[in-house]
C-alpha cells in the first residue's frame, strides 16, 4: 500500500490524486465524446451539471445507507472530505440526468456520451483505493493477495481495476457500433453491474440478504432492469433487421 | 437547443468558472497562512476562513441569479460548474496542504 505519494517536498494522498484524476480523465473523455458527436449543445451541458450534481450529492448521501444512521451522524464531521460511495454516485447521477431531461424535457438518448469515460473514470480511482488500501478483500493464501492492516487479503481493488479497464476496452470498441442510442449506456451499466456483483464475493462487506452484500442486492435490481431494456432493445432492432431484409429480398 | 460553440458563450462559461473559484482560491491562500501561522488557534485568519465559506454560500445564490437570466445564462453554467466541484478540490487540498507546509 502507497496511501501517501512523494514528490520532493510535496507530500499528497494518493486517493485523494487518483480521485481528482479520475474527475479530470472522465470529463475531458465525455468532452471530447460530446465533441466527436457534435453534440455540444446547451441541453447536453445541463445533463452533465445534472449528472455532477446528482452524483456528487448521492455519493455523499449514500454514506447514510452504508454506515447506518447513528455512524453516519457520528462521523458527520470528516465525511465532507472523505467516504463516498460509487454506488450513490452512480445512482444519484442517474436520478440528476433523469429529473434535467424531464424538466428540460429532453426525449433523446445520452447516455452513450459518458459511457466511455465512466469505466476509465472508476479505473482510476480504483487504482486510488489500491493504493490506500480500501477496501478490505476477505482474508486470504493467495500468492496475489494483500497485506491491509496486517491481514493478507484478497486485492478486490485490484480486481475490479482490471475489469473496469477491459469493459472501458470493450465500450471503446463498441463506440458507433451499437444499433440504437442509449445501448451503449445500458451495456455498461450491465457490464459494470455484472463485474462489480462478482468482485463484491471477495470483498469483506457486511452481508444483508441471502449472503449477499447491500451492493449486490442493489445490483441485482439494477441489473434486471437494464439487462433487460437492452434486451428488448437488441431484439427489436434484430427485428427490424429483419424485415427490411425480407423487403431487400422481395424487391431482388 | 442551441450549440454551444458561440464565442460569447463559451467566454462566459469560463468567466463564470474563474469568478466561481475565487472563494475556494481565498478559501486555500487564508487556510495555508492558518497552517504557517504559530499560534494557530488564535490565527487572525480563522475569520477569513470563515468567510471564504459564507462566500461560497452566497455563490449558491449568485448562481441562480444567473441561470434564471437568458442573458447571462451560460456564466451561471460555469458557476454551477465551480460550485460543484469546489468541494472535491477542497477536499483533496485539505489532505494535500498541511504536507506542503509544514515540508
Amino acid at each position: 500500500m502507497y496511501p501517501w505519494l512523494s514528490l520532493g517536498p510535496l507530500v499528497i494522498s494518493t486517493y485523494s490524486l487518483c480521485f481528482l484524476c479520475a474527475f479530470l480523465v472522465g470529463g475531458l473523455l465525455t468532452s471530447h465524446e460530446i465533441k466527436r458527436q457534435h453534440r455540444a449543445t446547451e441541453a447536453i451541458l445541463r445533463v452533465a451539471l445534472g449528472a455532477l450534481a446528482g452524483g456528487l450529492l448521492g455519493a455523499k448521501l449514500s454514506m447514510l445507507i452504508f454506515l447506518g444512521p447513528a455512524t453516519f451522524i457520528k462521523d458527520l464531521p470528516s465525511l465532507w472530505y472523505s467516504g463516498q460511495a460509487w454506488t450513490g454516485g452512480f445512482f444519484g447521477g442517474y436520478l440528476g440526468v433523469l429529473l434535467v431531461k424531464r424538466f428540460n424535457h429532453i426525449n433523446y438518448s445520452t447516455g452513450d456520451l459518458f459511457a466511455p469515460a465512466l469505466p476509465l473514470a472508476q479505473a482510476i480511482g480504483r487504482l486510488g483505493n489500491l493504493l490506500g488500501g480500501d477496501p478490505f478483500g476477505l482474508p486470504s493464501n493467495l500468492p496475489w493477495a494483500i497485506m491491509q492492516h496486517g491481514v493478507r487479503r484478497q486485492p478486490s481493488a485490484l480486481y475490479e481495476l482490471v475489469l473496469d479497464l477491459a469493459l472501458f476496452v470493450i465500450i471503446w470498441r463498441l463506440r458507433d457500433k451499437l444499433p440504437r442510442p442509449g445501448d451503449l449506456f445500458k451495456l455498461y451499466i450491465v457490464g459494470y453491474c455484472s463485474l462489480r456483483f462478482l468482485v463484491d464475493f471477495t470483498r469483506a462487506d457486511p452481508h444483508v440478504l441471502l449472503g449477499l452484500t447491500l451492493v449486490q442486492v442493489l445490483y441485482t435490481f439494477a441489473l434486471a432492469g437494464f439487462g433487460y431494456q437492452l434486451f428488448v432493445s437488441f431484439r427489436q432492432s434484430w427485428q427490424a433487421k429483419m424485415v427490411l431484409d425480407r423487403q431487400t429480398a422481395d424487391v431482388l | 437547443m442551441a450549440q454551444n460553440n458561440d464565442p460569447g458563450r463559451k467566454r462566459q462559461y469560463w468567466l463564470g468558472l474563474g469568478l466561481g473559484f475565487i472563494p475556494l482560491i481565498a478559501f486555500l491562500i487564508f487556510y495555508g497562512l492558518y497552517l504557517r501561522s504559530p499560534s494557530s488557534l488564535s490565527s487572525p485568519f480563522i475569520t477569513w476562513i470563515i468567510i471564504t465559506f459564507i462566500l461560497y454560500g452566497i455563490e449558491l445564490f449568485v448562481v441562480i441569479g444567473f441561470l434564471v437570466s437568458s442573458q447571462v445564462r451560460f456564466t451561471g453554467y460555469g458557476l454551477l460548474t465551480a460550485f460543484l466541484v469546489t468541494p472535491i478540490i477542497t477536499a483533496v487540498a485539505c489532505n494535500a496542504l498541511p504536507h506542503i507546509i509544514h515540508a
